[in-house]
């Protein structure tokens, strides 16, 4: 199996199968437009992800690699977020930060799954929370003014509550 | 949709994804069915549930306004998670009998529940009150260690049980729940019993880490199911999502149900931002539920293309008084049946100009709002069945402006004779699918014929209850080359010998006759008609939204996420 080297933003390098390596549509362009395929010695810089990330993201890429491409009509695909596997459960099972760390790393990758999973994730943590619990889950600070927070109030009330 | 149907016991595998995974165990599946069941119907009670359970789970479902099934069917999975693990580690303790343990343990519960009430109002919750900082770093620091310490027991603890296996299955299921965040602050507090449960269980199997359960029981009981990683976030301080872009902000809010979406809006200015985005709120289904005033306003502007509001009782004043032009980008839209005022319709029909398929069935319609529709002319599917105020004018404007009309239903509407012969001149011959039921005394053999000039390719034709039509019109029929759908039913004129006349219409395979032969007539134009399928269609399908029992699509368009 070809392999090649993926250097960390703190350079430290990932000896990757390139199969492996290539589940992220931003390694996979950077390999075939600059024709470093063949090249065994080559290094791809990715100093957008430190080496902690980089080992969780091949190991869930290591895990999936036998993964069907996720297909592109996002609109036909009903909208779960109840259908994350247990394997990725347990993978996910992270401090904020580092889950934050690992979608942004997914998105600069550009690994469509993990971004999904990642999401999705975040996704359930916000489900079924109150405004407040939500700001204090993810630190967020309230920054309406009061007759702002009236009027969103108004205009994010639809329905009749039951 | 389908795995949804039958909620029993069996089916819990297809309700409750992680429980399948995990447990083997039967009973512990039953209870867990049981529970579901109970939490769904509350028609029984079963003797563990907890109150709040049921009480949870209606809330979810009475309140769960723009929430899809899908969501409140993972709270659900979410409670009946946390009631396995509850029967869980129940069978921690006493592995062999899970389900008979459930009561006694409910028992002594109680009595742990009392004992560390007053200092289970410091857990989570209240952690996140606690605004003073430095209370917060002590406090922090404590739960680190703690936990550091709880996970080095629990890893000895399965170590030593991993023998007897069932450790893993054990561990996991408040795992996943604990991960996936599915549950909300209630659901939170309903962990209580399963958490005092399990510290319960820790007391009488390690009485070598009692020291730590019991400091653990008041300050942190519900972090038992977090690893410390999960858990320091907390005190952290540290809000990641300034870190996302607002596309990666999308990203996450695509995944989250209406209801969710507009309680984000109320957190920050960002989130009431992104929450905005047309993106977000390509469908859209409000079906039989009560609009607050000026909210169908805010729903058109978030750029809705499938909006269904079918019985949706719309609240006046639907729209804000004074508000300058704007065009929504509304395409496919079911206010069937729905209860609005002439004026709300009128101001809403005049922000759309990309309609493709509405429905108005059995709504209040006048000139004005007939105006409207008709500049929409990318118009294809139509239903006005019932509605009421057409008029021969508005009729003939629709019918000259909706060029592209490929389906109308406009069954019961009183028309009047005028009415109807607008509508047979003037229908656009793209016309393939018409329903003009229920023309008493004003619908002729004439318009038959007229129509069959107009629409000479229509498939489907219904004209039942056209009392006024006789025998002759059979032949204006006739002439429809391609028609495979005819209804004419209770059309008492015409004899029942005319019906084998249909057998030379080798593209006709559907005939309604509903209301016109005896049995034994039957029989015999069933046997001179062996091909036909003869009273299959009670009722029309023409330009319905929905049709049968499915209501999370219109027109085929799903209108959920």
């Amino acid at each position: 199996m070809p392999s090649i080297k993926l250097q960390s933003s703190d350079e430290e390098i990932f000896d990757t199968d390139i199969q492996i390596a290539k589940c992220s549509g931003t390694i996979k362009t950077m390999l075939e437009d600059c024709g470093m395929e063949d090249d065994e010695n080559a290094i791809v810089p990715l100093p957008n992800v430190n080496s902690t990330i980089l080992r969780k993201v091949l190991t869930w890429a290591h895990y999936h690699k036998d993964d069907p491409q996720p297909s592109e009509d996002d609109e036909s695909k009903e909208k779960r977020t109840d259908d994350i596997i247990s394997w990725d459960a347990d993978f996910l099972k992270v401090d904020q930060g580092t889950l934050f760390e690992l979608i942004l790393a997914a998105n600069y990758l550009d690994i469509k799954g993990l971004l999904e999973l990642t999401c999705k994730t975040v996704a359930n943590m916000i489900k079924g929370k109150t405004p407040e619990e939500i700001r204090k889950t993810f630190n967020i600070k309230k920054d309406f003014t009061p007759a702002e927070e009236e009027q969103v109030r108004k205009e994010n009330e639809w329905c009749e509550e039951k | 949709m389908s795995s949804r149907k039958h909620r029993g016991c069996e089916n819990m595998e297809n309700f409750c994804p992680v429980t399948r995974k995990r447990s083997t165990n039967k009973n512990q599946v039953s209870v867990v069915g049981a529970l579901v069941s109970t939490t769904k119907s509350s028609q029984y009670e079963h003797p563990s549930s907890p109150p709040a359970l049921t009480f949870e789970a209606l809330e979810e479902m009475g309140i769960g306004m723009l929430d899809s099934e899908e969501s409140s069917s993972s709270a659900l999975s979410a409670i009946a998670l946390a009631v396995s693990a509850g029967v869980t580690s129940d069978d921690n303790s006493n592995e062999t009998t899970p389900y008979a343990s459930v009561p006694r343990m409910a028992h002594k519960l109680q009595h742990t529940q009392r004992l560390s009430m007053g200092a289970t109002g410091d857990t989570t919750l209240d952690i996140h009150a606690v605004e003073d900082s430095l209370a917060m770093c002590r406090q922090s620091a404590e739960n680190l260690q703690i936990l550091a310490q709880t996970k080095r027991s629990a890893l000895c603890s399965e170590g030593s049980s991993n023998s007897n296996s069932p450790s893993k299955r054990l561990r996991n299921p408040l795992v996943a729940v604990t991960c996936n965040n599915q549950i909300d602050g209630t659901a939170l507090l309903n962990f209580q019993p399963s958490t005092s449960r399990l510290a319960q269980g820790c007391l009488t199997k390690k009485p070598s880490s009692a020291q730590i359960t019991t400091r653990m029981i008041p300050r942190d009981g519900f972090f038992v199911f977090r690893t410390p990683a999960m858990s320091a976030h907390i005190s952290s301080g540290i809000n990641y999502f300034e870190r996302l872009s607002d596309e990666i902000l999308l990203d996450i809010f695509k995944w989250l149900p209406k209801k969710t979406l507009l309680r984000m809006a109320t957190v920050c200015r960002r989130f009431n931002r992104c929450s905005h985005d047309d993106s977000l709120w390509t469908r859209l289904d409000l079906g039989l539920r009560t609009i607050r005033p000026r909210a169908l306003e805010e729903i058109v502007r978030r750029g809705v293309l499938v909006l269904r509001l079918a019985q949706t009782s719309i609240q006046e004043p639907a729209f804000a008084p004074l508000t300058e032009a704007f065009t929504v980008r509304l395409q496919y839209l079911d206010l069937s049946m729905a209860s609005i005022t002439r004026s709300s319709l009128l101001r809403l029909l005049s922000h759309c100009r990309h309609l493709k398929k509405i429905s108005l069935e059995n709504t209040e319609l006048d000139d004005s709002i007939c105006a409207e529709i008709a500049k929409n002319e990318a118009l294809e599917a139509v239903n006005l069945t019932m509605a009421r105020g057409l008029t021969a004018n508005s009729v003939r404007l629709m019918m000259k402006s909706l060029i592209s009309l490929s389906s109308l239903n406009i069954s019961w509407t009183d028309l009047s004779a005028d009415a109807v012969t607008a509508l047979v001149t003037h229908i656009s011959s793209n016309v393939i699918r018409l329903n003009i039921a229920g023309c008493r005394r004003v619908l002729f053999d004439s318009h038959v014929a007229s129509l069959q000039n107009r629409c000479p390719q229509l498939l489907e034709l219904d004209l039942s209850d056209c009392n006024s039509l006789t025998p002759t019109v059979i032949t204006a029929i006739m002439k429809f080359k391609m028609l495979e759908y005819l209804s004419v039913s209770r059309c008492y004129l015409i004899p029942a010998t005319k019906f084998i006349e249909l057998k030379s219409m080798p593209s006709l395979t559907y005939l309604d006759i509903f209301g016109m032969l005896s049995d034994a007539a039957m029989e015999v134009l069933e046997k001179q008609l062996p091909k036909m399928g003869i009273n299959k269609f009670i009722h029309s399908s023409v330009s319905r939204p929905t049709v049968g029992t499915r209501r999370t699509s219109i027109w085929g368009l799903r209108t959920r996420d």
